[in-house]
């Protein structure tokens, strides 16, 4: 029993930490009406911008978090040039052209990567205050449980600021119908350009909170990007809320996999993805997808 | 107030509008009337600089507009009601009143809430009601009311009685005409239903393919009786 209540808890974890990820990822879909590729690289010179600040273990709670607090900081600005440089110019060109920017950016992104940060594998450790595990009848890491309180945080907020805060739903009216906004007088160009950088910024805090306890390296996006990429298509394209409840799903389901079937790794989640697009091909949510 | 000279206008190669001239006066109400594909929309979108290319010159006060976007039109005045609406739905009826108001960047002189609403009556009971539960008729009432409360100096109407109970044609007729008298807003409506047309506006244009075929009051319009027969016929 207690193998499936640990089950249940990992899927947890993971499925927040895949939020962390996808949240950044689905918004810029949501308002650039593009699947950022280079998300994931990004997410991962977010975790090597922790990493330089805080080294192998954060001495304190402050410093972890102000590191990720940094590294989204550093992959805004980033989002600010990709945007005046890349994305603006783009609108209005059919979307694969987009797609092969951000994947041009991807490769960038890599290749800078790999001059700045080298190729070898760190060890990160979470600092000692969320290095422990607490008794809930079973031993819970503390740092699982940050994880979760992150993700939901991060959901909560983007929930607020879309939905009840009058500068979200400007954003919205922009995501929605960039044309009308445009003819309504409404800076679309400034509030897209916000979008961005939350969306970038996500990829950055997300890379700062789950760098630890993972190998560092430049493969690290890869880890993540893929549950990101199944949750926002599930979640519904363009939906926080969707992708939030559809990586927890993917969480759940990769988990329990590797309790429930060991010896056959992914079949949950790919299962999940096939049957989810099949009976809702337009998503949990598909609010924002039209 | 507004000058249009020789203005061509493209959608890709397709070439809609052929050297359309006109000019409006301050205040004043004019019709764009012809067949479905005429060109009325496009004519109004290149006033708008709101989709087509366009070649030649819109003059507003004596200063070419030139490429200025259209949100910036919007801030010298001008206002386009599109065609199918575009009511924002994920927010409500007030709040896509206020969206047009803060679109203007002006802070003073723009009618408040409760005046939009006495002027356009049947938005009474519907300020906290989200975009996306209205009828049409309701939208289209909020879609004239949301370019009024940005107090334009000159809106653009396109073809608002589409789809509408003759009832609330009439309604519309009536808050139309009052909207911009109140405020002072020119009007450039284009319509296929001549009767609405009529009731809002005090001159009328024929556009047939692209170019403007006929231009004057609606006495010489009803002179000319073959015109309606020539262009407007189905």
């Amino acid at each position: 029993m207690s193998l499936y209540l640990y089950g249940l808890y990992n899927g947890l974890v993971l499925g927040l930490a895949i939020f962390l990820v996808s949240s950044g990822l689905t918004l810029a879909f949501g308002i650039m009406k593009i699947f950022n590729f280079a998300h994931g690289a990004f997410f991962m010179v977010g975790a090597y911008t922790a990493y330089a600040i805080t080294g192998q273990e954060a001495s304190s709670l402050f410093v972890f978090l102000g590191a990720a607090f940094i590294a989204a900081l550093l992959i805004g600005s980033i989002g600010v040039l990709a945007d005046l440089a890349v994305f603006r110019r783009l609108a209005g060109v059919p979307p694969e052209y987009t797609l092969m920017a951000a994947f041009g950016i991807l490769l960038l992104s890599n290749g800078v990567s790999k001059i700045v940060f080298g190729q070898a594998v760190h060890t990160v450790y979470p600092p000692a205050v969320l290095g422990d595990f607490i008794d809930l009848g079973m031993p819970v890491s503390v740092y699982g449980l940050f994880i979760i309180a992150a993700g939901i945080l991060v959901f909560a907020t983007l929930e607020i600021g879309l939905n009840r805060l009058w500068f979200g739903k400007l954003v919205l009216a922009v995501a929605r119908d960039p044309w009308m906004a445009n003819v309504a007088g409404l800076q679309v160009q400034r509030l897209k350009l916000v979008s961005v950088v939350v969306s970038f910024a996500l990829a950055g805090l997300a890379g700062g909170l789950l760098v630890a306890n993972q190998a560092l390296s430049l493969d690290l996006g890869h880890s993540y990007l893929l549950y990101a990429f199944c949750a926002v298509i599930v979640g519904g394209l363009g939906s926080v809320r969707g992708a939030f409840f559809a990586s927890i799903l993917f969480g759940l389901a990769e988990s329990l996999n590797a309790v429930v079937l060991p010896g056959l790794p992914g079949i949950a989640t790919y299962s999940l993805l096939i049957v989810l697009v099949l009976v809702r091909p337009q998503g949990l949510f598909p609010e924002l997808s039209q | 107030m507004l000058e249009v000279r020789s203005l061509d206008a493209h959608y890709g190669q397709a070439h809609i509008l052929h050297g359309v001239a006109f000019a409006l006066a301050e205040r004043e109400r004019i019709a764009v009337l012809g067949r479905n594909g005429a060109g009325k929309s496009t004519l109004l979108k290149s006033l708008m600089n709101a989709g087509p290319t366009v070649r030649g010159e819109v003059v507003l006060d004596g200063k070419p507009l030139g490429r200025t976007s259209a949100s910036d039109r919007v801030r010298l005045g001008l206002s386009l009601v599109p065609e199918d609406r575009r009511i924002f739905t994920h927010i409500t009826v007030a709040e896509n009143i206020r969206l047009a108001q803060q679109g203007t960047e002006r802070k003073a002189g723009l009618p408040t809430l409760a005046e939009v609403v006495a002027m356009f009556p049947m938005l009474k009971d519907l300020v906290t009601r989200m975009g996306g539960q209205l009828s049409g008729g309701q939208q289209q009432m909020l879609a004239v009311a949301r370019s009024i409360a940005a107090r334009p100096r000159l809106m653009l109407l396109d073809e608002p009685t589409e789809g509408l109970a003759p009832v609330i044609v009439e309604d519309m007729a009536a808050k139309v005409v009052q909207a911009c008298e109140a405020y002072g807003t020119a009007l450039v409506l284009a319509e296929q239903n001549i009767w609405f047309a009529r009731q809002c506006t005090s001159r009328v244009m024929l556009l047939d393919s692209g170019s403007l075929v006929f231009s004057g009051s609606w006495a010489e319009f009803d002179a000319s009786g073959a015109l309606v027969e020539r262009y407007l016929a189905v």
